[in-house]
């Protein structure tokens, strides 16, 4: 059951750690759909 | 004379009939509303019918290469000239023939219309929920009525009291992973897919938009674990999963599971348990590669040219589709992805759910193999003898039939 339990925790493990890992590889939806003539996130500046 | 003048009068009063057949004459018939639909092709459309729409998707005012870069452009089909009408920039712009210009964003954003996204919509309401709701009762049922009519499939001989290791912890960590991984993505897969027809219902919109937001985090944060658990377990098994003739006989006998007492021969893995790791291999193949076609949205696109390659086949104009469509917009990439992951998942699921009846309470003893990984030797001998051989044949497992006895 050992392995069982330490396989879900992994997957959670995973999930948490996937969208900063993704973020560090430099996927980032809009910063890849943004170009010189749009900003995008910056509404508040 | 009389009977020339009569021939003469039969041919002169046929010609129309003929001209009717003639491939021009559809050409004729739109030529008499101005080139544009006729009242047949609105029947046609409005019967759901596909239409020939070349006259239509033709007639933009720029040359139709098919390409939307050999357009002359939005501005120039509005230069001063008047080079093109409304009608042809609105036709160009529908048919992805105009040479759109944005400021920011991929090859997507250039696509001002897509009318695929209905048909899309309506086929995701309608057969897609409705036939994969369907398989999924439908698999439950017969499970149900299979627990029924049959029982918990107990080990029939006297139990040794020995056991013998099934699978190693890697192993049971491998399959736990994707296992544990798949059963979050089906559900909160199906809350995505049914949000709107039974959730919403049940707890209204606001606790929904809550449960879908988390829903669509986790299912593509967790997808990472059992893309990684299904390449391990691939790996893992695949060499004890290559079919042989041992599975004919299995198979022969229904895997001894509707009859009490029947025991056919099985290595490590039986032909049932080879079709359940083909079938996740395959479909969660399948699934994870349109499901990374999802995640990095327009980024890879892959159906055109799958059915590039299906039409060079020859398969689809074999079975009467004709031939696939080989240009496809962005959009209608990503919309075909979000059905085949379904529909591949639907699948999947409906074989998993038995998957898992199988492996807890339809058969005792089972469990044990992916929970403590140790089975009972008699559960082994009866559902994998050849295997349980090989083991006492290695020295792994106790083997009575050459074991001393005291007196020895």
């Amino acid at each position: 059951m050992k392995a069982m339990i330490a396989a879900f925790v992994v997957c959670g493990l995973i999930a948490a750690v996937a969208p900063g890992a993704l973020h560090q590889l430099g996927y980032a939806t809009d910063a890849k759909r943004a170009g010189d003539a749009v900003r995008l996130g910056d509404a508040t500046r | 004379m009389r009977a020339l003048l009569s021939m003469a009068l039969c041919l002169l009063l046929a010609l129309p009939a003929m001209a009717q057949d003639t491939p021009d004459a559809a050409a004729n018939d739109r030529a008499a509303t101005g080139g544009a639909q006729t009242l047949e092709d609105i029947l046609a459309r409005q019967r759901g019918e596909k239409i020939e729409d070349t006259f239509r998707r033709e007639a933009t005012g720029t040359p139709d290469t098919g390409n939307p870069d050999d357009s002359v452009g939005v501005a120039g089909q509005l230069g001063t000239l008047g080079g093109a009408s409304d009608s042809e920039v609105w036709r160009a712009l529908r048919y992805g023939l105009s040479d759109v210009t944005v400021s920011s964003g991929g090859p997507e954003a250039r696509v001002l219309i897509q009318d695929a996204g209905m048909p899309w919509l309506e086929f995701r309401k309608g057969p897609l929920s409705t036939y994969g709701a369907g398989l999924l009762g439908i698999t439950v049922a017969l499970l149900a009525l299979f627990f029924l009519i049959r029982g918990r499939i107990r080990i029939d001989g006297e139990k040794t009291g020995r056991t013998v290791t099934r699978f190693q912890t890697v192993e049971r960590f491998g399959h736990w992973l994707m296992a544990g991984s798949f059963v979050v993505l089906a559900i909160t897969g199906l809350v995505v897919l049914f949000g709107r027809t039974v959730v919403i219902p049940l707890l209204g919109h606001e606790a929904f938009s809550t449960v879908a937001v988390a829903s669509k985090w986790v299912h593509n944060n967790i997808s990472w674990a059992f893309m990684l658990g299904l390449v391990m377990v691939f790996f893992m098994w695949v060499a004890h999963n290559i079919p042989n003739r041992t599975d004919l006989k299995w198979l022969a006998v229904g895997g001894g599971m509707f009859k009490k007492g029947v025991h056919p021969p099985a290595k490590k893995f039986n032909a049932g348990q080879k079709m359940i790791f083909w079938a996740t291999i395959v479909f969660g193949a399948s699934i994870s590669a349109s499901g990374l076609s999802l995640l990095f949205p327009f980024d890879l696109p892959m159906f055109a040219k799958t059915f590039a390659a299906l039409n060079d086949t020859g398969l689809p104009q074999l079975v009467g589709y004709g031939a696939l469509p080989e240009v496809l917009a962005p959009h209608e990439e990503m919309q075909l992805a979000t059905l085949w992951h379904s529909i591949m998942a639907f699948v999947l699921t409906a074989i998993i759910i038995a998957h898992i009846y199988i492996g807890s309470v339809g058969m005792e003893g089972a469990f044990d193999a992916m929970g403590s990984g140790e089975v009972e030797e008699q559960w082994a001998r009866e559902h994998h003898g050849l295997w349980l051989e090989e083991l006492q044949d290695k020295g792994l497992a106790a083997d009575p039939g050459k074991a001393g006895t005291p007196a020895e």
